[in-house]
């Protein structure tokens, strides 16, 4: 090692950020030069000078009043931060508990679609008995005399197997229906259409699912169209009255 | 809940108070070494703190606080620079000074601890910035780099660059009073 090599790496010595092996070298050279050893010292020096100056001198200290002032401030912003940590961080956390427990009470409580399904098949059946088969000999005697418009809704039943008999409104505990009286093999068939009230598909899985149920005898298709609910009653078999639904239910969609 | 958040605020401004606040000195050194008024001083050593209790919860305890808060003047101070208009290019000074000193400063004598601080402020700032950060503050490169933003490798070149400046200032220093050598006998 030369006095130019050792000037570039010495305040690496100095900082003690070289290997082992360069230190070694680095001895043997200070052993052998004294303008080395001089430099060296001098860069100590400077360095503890430096340290020492800035850390002591008065233009670089700070003053005890500001240093209080400091201190007071930072305690006020910290006690600021700690209410608004309060408000700011738990009235939104309260609030999003608030929220779930509305939502889970909503989801809880809420009405029983299926028990609602149920009860409007009952009146779909009340309104077959009662309207649809008490007043058979009437509808009929108008056989084909109906008007177009008033049977478009089941129009795409109508074949040989299947006669339109009668199309109406009808009312049960306030709920109208559109009821449709239809023979299809010999057997009275009813089609009603009614609101749904918003309750949104009752127990239907999907819009496309139709619901089979059995009641009092009578086999019960429903499904939903649009924001309308559709039974169709009849005594025929669950394969007969679903087909015939199906029928209805692609019909109008389509 | 009120005296909850109360025994957890002050456990809070205690820890800050020893973590930090503690510090308040040698943030307010550095400050005056980047700013040099003391009222900037001041206002960017009140600023930090601040900054710093605010992110106190993203302070991990018993890592360095110190190097922490110093990035987080650091940071401060470039945006203060920025909307006062006065951030310098720093690479061509950079390339311009390290062309002027590619010769070995003297070895002065006789000089004193203010003859060396005030030789400091004659160095350009981006380097003397980084001999306070190392020699003063005694933080590693790589705390260096942190606070400043900058590569290691920009942290090393600057500070060895720094070193020699301060040295030819204390040469010139030296030869302006008498002492010493010529920094040209020494550049033969």
């Amino acid at each position: 090692m030369n006095c130019k090599d050792f000037r570039e790496i010495a305040d690496s010595y100095l900082s003690d950020e070289l290997i082992v092996e360069t230190n070694h070298e680095i001895f043997q050279h200070l052993e052998n030069c004294a303008n080395c050893r001089q430099e060296l010292a001098f860069r100590r020096e400077v360095r503890e000078g430096l340290r020492i100056s800035l850390k002591t001198s008065p233009e670089f200290q700070m003053n005890p009043a500001f240093a209080t002032r400091l201190k007071a401030n930072l305690k006020d912003e910290a006690l600021k931060q700690s209410s608004w940590f309060n408000w700011k961080i738990l009235t939104p956390a309260f609030a999003s508990l608030l929220v779930i427990f509305v939502l889970t009470f909503a989801f809880l409580y809420q009405p029983n679609q299926t028990s609602f399904a149920a009860d409007l098949s009952k009146k779909a059946i009340n309104r077959h008995e009662d309207c649809g088969l008490k007043h058979l000999k009437e509808w009929e005697e108008q056989i084909g005399k109906l008007p177009s418009e008033k049977i478009a809704f089941v129009k795409p039943l109508q074949n040989e197997d299947t006669q339109i008999l009668e199309a109406h409104d009808c009312k049960l505990d306030g709920k109208i229906f559109t009821h449709y009286v239809l023979r299809r093999n010999g057997k009275i068939v009813s089609v009603l259409k009614t609101e749904s009230n918003n309750v949104s598909q009752t127990n239907l899985k999907t819009e496309d699912s139709i619901v089979c149920e059995r009641q009092k005898g009578l086999q019960i298709s429903r499904f939903m169209i649009g924001e309308e609910l559709v039974f169709v009653v009849s005594n025929m078999s669950e394969a007969e009255n679903l087909s015939l639904a199906r029928t209805l239910s692609d019909s109008v969609k389509s | 809940m009120f005296g909850f958040s109360k025994t957890t605020a002050n456990e809070s401004w205690e820890n800050f108070e020893r973590e930090a606040l503690s510090h308040s000195e040698d943030l307010f050194r550095v400050a005056m070494w980047m700013v040099r008024d003391v009222e900037e001083a001041q206002d960017l050593t009140q600023e930090t703190l601040v900054q710093a209790l605010k992110s106190f919860h993203r302070y991990e305890i018993g890592t360095n606080c110190k190097a922490w808060m110093m990035t987080i003047m650091s940071h401060l101070n470039s945006k203060r620079r920025m909307k006062l208009g006065r951030l310098q290019l720093v690479e061509d000074t950079e390339e311009r000074i390290a062309e002027t000193i590619a010769f070995e400063p003297s070895i002065p004598q006789s000089i004193t601890d203010e003859d060396v601080l005030s030789a400091l402020k004659k160095v350009p700032q981006q380097f003397s910035q980084v001999v306070v950060l190392a020699d003063v503050e005694e933080f590693a490169y790589k705390e260096i780099s942190q606070i400043l933003d900058v590569p290691i490798g920009t942290v090393m070149s600057r500070l060895h660059r720094g070193r020699k400046l301060l040295r030819v200032e204390l040469a010139n220093y030296a030869r302006n009073y008498g002492f010493g050598r010529d920094k040209k006998e020494v550049a033969q």
